[in-house]
C-alpha cells in the first residue's frame, strides 16, 4: 500500500491513536478509548441499511488498514465474526495488527467463549505459533473473565445480524516492536 | 473431548470422495434443512423476548447468516434439553480435524486445488465442518445440531458455498440468479462434484422470513388448540403481501419447520400458535393419530408381501 492509498481520515488525524475494527452499528470504541476512529469493511450506504444509527467513517478491511505503519495504540474489537484467527498458519490479520500497531499496543478483544474467530485459546494458540514462526515475541497473550452487563452497562453488543450477545472475555494483546 | 471423536472425524475424511455429480434433490433439502434449523433458534428466541419482527422486503444476506451462526453457538440452550451442559471445545483437535480434511479435499481435488476462484468453495466447506465440529464437542449427543445435515452432505460427496456476493455466485454458476422468483431473493447455494469446473446451486427463496411472518400471524390471530385457522387463510395472509406459495411448497418451506421448533401446533381443524401443555397434547394426538393411520397402512402391505414372498 503506498501513501496515495491511505485514508485520508488517517492521515489528516494523527492526533487519534485508537481504531475500532469491524465495528457494524456500534461505537464501542468511541465510548470508552475516546479518540477513537470507528471503521467497518461493509460501505457506509450498506450500514445505512442495517442499522438504526451507526458511527462508521471509514469503511476498510481489518487485514488491510489504508494507513501507515506504526499507527495505533489502540485497537479495539467487539465480537469479531467473519475475520480473526480462525486458521492456522493464516497470519494475514497477525501481520496487518502488528504492522499498524505503535510499540505496546493493546490490542483488546472482546468475545465468546465460541466464537471460531477469536475464543481465547484459539487467540492463544495463533500468537504461540506466530511469535514461533516469527522467532520473537510480537504479541503478549492475556485475557480475563468479564461480566460484559456489568462492566460496560448500558452498552449493547450485538450479532452481525443485530441479536444482543454478551461477550465473556476480555482479550488484551500487548504489541512487542522494541 | 470424547477420544472416538476425533478419530470418527478422521475415519470419515479418509473414505471420502466427491459425488460424480450433483443432484438438486441430493443437496437442495439438506441446505435447507440446515437454514432452517439455524432459523429455529432465531424463531425460539423471538418467542421468549418478542423483540424482532420481519417485513417482507427484509433480505437474507450472508451477514445474517454468519449473526444466525454466532447466534446459535452462544445460544444453545434454547434447543438442547437443559440438562445438558455444554461441554468444553477443543480447539487443537478441531484445528487438527481441520487440516486433515483440507489436506484430503486438496487430494480429491488434483490440480484443480491451485484455482482461486475454489477458494472460496473449499473455504466454506471447511468452515462448515469446523462450526459441526464445534457444536458436537459442545452436546456430543445432540439431535439438533443444525449443520448435520451439511456435514452428510459433505460425506456424501459434496463441496459447497453459501453467498450473497452476485458476481462470486456467477464465477460458478453463470444462469443461476436467472432462477429468481423475486428480486430479493440473493443468497446463492453452489455445490461442486467431481467433474472439473461443474459447479450447480439453488436460490435460497425468501423462506425464513415468511417463517417470522406466520409465526407472528398465528401468534396473533390463532392462539391456542382452540383458535386454529385453516392453511387457506395462511396463505391468503402471506398473498396480500406480495408472496406466493404452492401448496407443498409452503408445506416444507414453512409450515414443517415451524411445527418442528414446536411453536405452532396442527388439529384437523388448521394451524395454531402453541402456548400451553394442552396446546402441545393436542397436536401430539393428532400427529399420532396420522401415524396410526400410517402404520396401519404399512402393516396391510408387510402382510401383503409376506403372503406373495416379497421380500422388503
Amino acid at each position: 500500500m503506498n501513501l496515495a492509498e491511505y485514508h485520508p481520515l488517517f492521515t489528516d488525524n494523527l492526533q487519534v491513536v485508537n481504531i475500532e475494527l469491524g465495528a457494524g452499528c456500534g461505537n464501542f470504541g468511541q465510548i470508552y478509548y475516546p479518540e477513537c476512529f470507528i471503521t467497518d469493511m461493509e460501505t457506509k450506504s450498506k450500514l445505512d441499511e442495517i442499522c438504526t444509527n451507526h458511527f462508521v467513517t471509514i469503511s476498510c478491511d481489518a487485514r488491510n488498514i489504508p494507513c501507515e505503519s506504526n499507527r495505533f495504540k489502540n485497537i479495539i474489537m467487539c465480537n469479531p465474526y467473519g475475520y480473526g484467527f480462525k486458521d492456522r498458519r493464516d497470519y494475514t490479520f497477525l501481520n496487518e495488527l502488528y504492522r499498524v500497531s505503535l510499540n505496546e499496543a493493546n490490542i483488546i478483544i472482546l468475545t465468546s467463549g465460541v466464537n471460531r474467530f477469536a475464543t481465547p485459546d484459539k487467540v492463544k494458540i495463533r500468537i504461540k505459533d506466530y511469535n514461533l514462526e516469527h522467532s520473537t515475541t510480537r504479541f503478549m497473550f492475556d485475557y480475563q473473565e468479564i461480566d460484559s452487563e456489568k462492566d460496560y452497562e448500558g452498552y449493547n453488543f450485538f450479532t452481525t445480524n443485530r441479536r444482543k450477545t454478551f461477550p465473556k472475555f476480555k482479550i488484551a494483546l500487548k504489541c512487542l516492536k522494541a | 473431548m470424547p477420544e472416538s471423536l476425533t478419530t470418527q472425524f478422521q475415519t470419515d475424511f479418509q473414505g471420502l470422495s466427491l459425488i460424480d455429480s450433483s443432484k438438486k434433490p441430493e443437496y437442495e433439502r439438506p441446505f435447507f434443512n440446515h437454514l432452517d434449523s439455524l432459523n429455529k433458534y432465531d424463531l425460539l428466541f423471538t418467542k421468549e423476548k418478542s423483540s424482532f419482527q420481519k417485513t417482507v422486503k427484509d433480505k437474507f444476506s450472508l451477514s445474517d447468516y454468519l449473526g444466525l451462526e454466532q447466534f446459535v453457538m452462544e445460544n444453545t440452550h434454547l434447543v438442547e434439553p437443559t440438562e445438558m451442559q455444554a461441554q468444553e471445545i477443543d480447539w487443537n483437535e478441531i484445528d487438527n480435524a481441520k487440516d486433515f480434511l483440507q489436506d484430503k479435499i486438496n487430494k480429491l481435488l488434483g490440480h484443480e486445488q491451485i484455482s482461486q476462484t475454489l477458494k472460496p468453495l473449499i473455504e466454506f466447506t471447511i468452515d462448515s465442518f469446523e462450526n459441526y465440529a464445534i457444536y458436537t464437542y459442545m452436546h456430543p449427543k445432540s439431535t439438533h445440531n443444525p449443520w448435520m445435515s451439511t456435514h452428510h452432505l459433505l460425506l456424501s460427496g459434496y463441496m459447497y458455498l453459501i453467498s450473497d456476493k452476485e458476481e462470486l455466485v456467477k464465477e460458478f454458476h453463470p444462469t443461476l440468479y436467472g432462477q429468481k422468483n423475486n428480486q430479493d431473493e440473493n443468497v446463492g447455494i453452489i455445490t461442486k462434484a467431481k467433474k472439473e469446473r461443474k459447479f450447480k446451486g439453488v436460490i435460497l427463496d425468501n423462506r425464513l422470513t415468511i417463517q417470522m411472518l406466520v409465526l407472528n400471524y398465528l401468534k396473533k390471530i390463532a392462539p391456542g388448540y382452540e383458535n386454529p385457522i385453516p392453511k387457506k387463510r395462511i396463505l391468503q395472509h402471506i398473498e396480500e403481501k406480495g408472496i406466493t406459495y404452492s401448496d407443498s411448497s409452503f408445506n416444507t418451506a414453512v409450515l414443517l419447520p415451524l411445527k418442528r421448533t414446536l411453536l405452532i401446533g396442527s388439529s384437523s381443524r388448521g394451524y395454531y400458535y402453541m402456548e400451553d401443555n394442552d396446546d402441545f397434547k393436542t397436536s401430539y394426538k393428532f400427529h399420532q393419530s396420522k401415524y396410526a393411520g400410517i402404520e396401519f397402512t404399512m402393516n396391510i402391505y408387510k402382510e401383503g408381501a409376506a403372503s406373495r414372498g416379497i421380500s422388503l
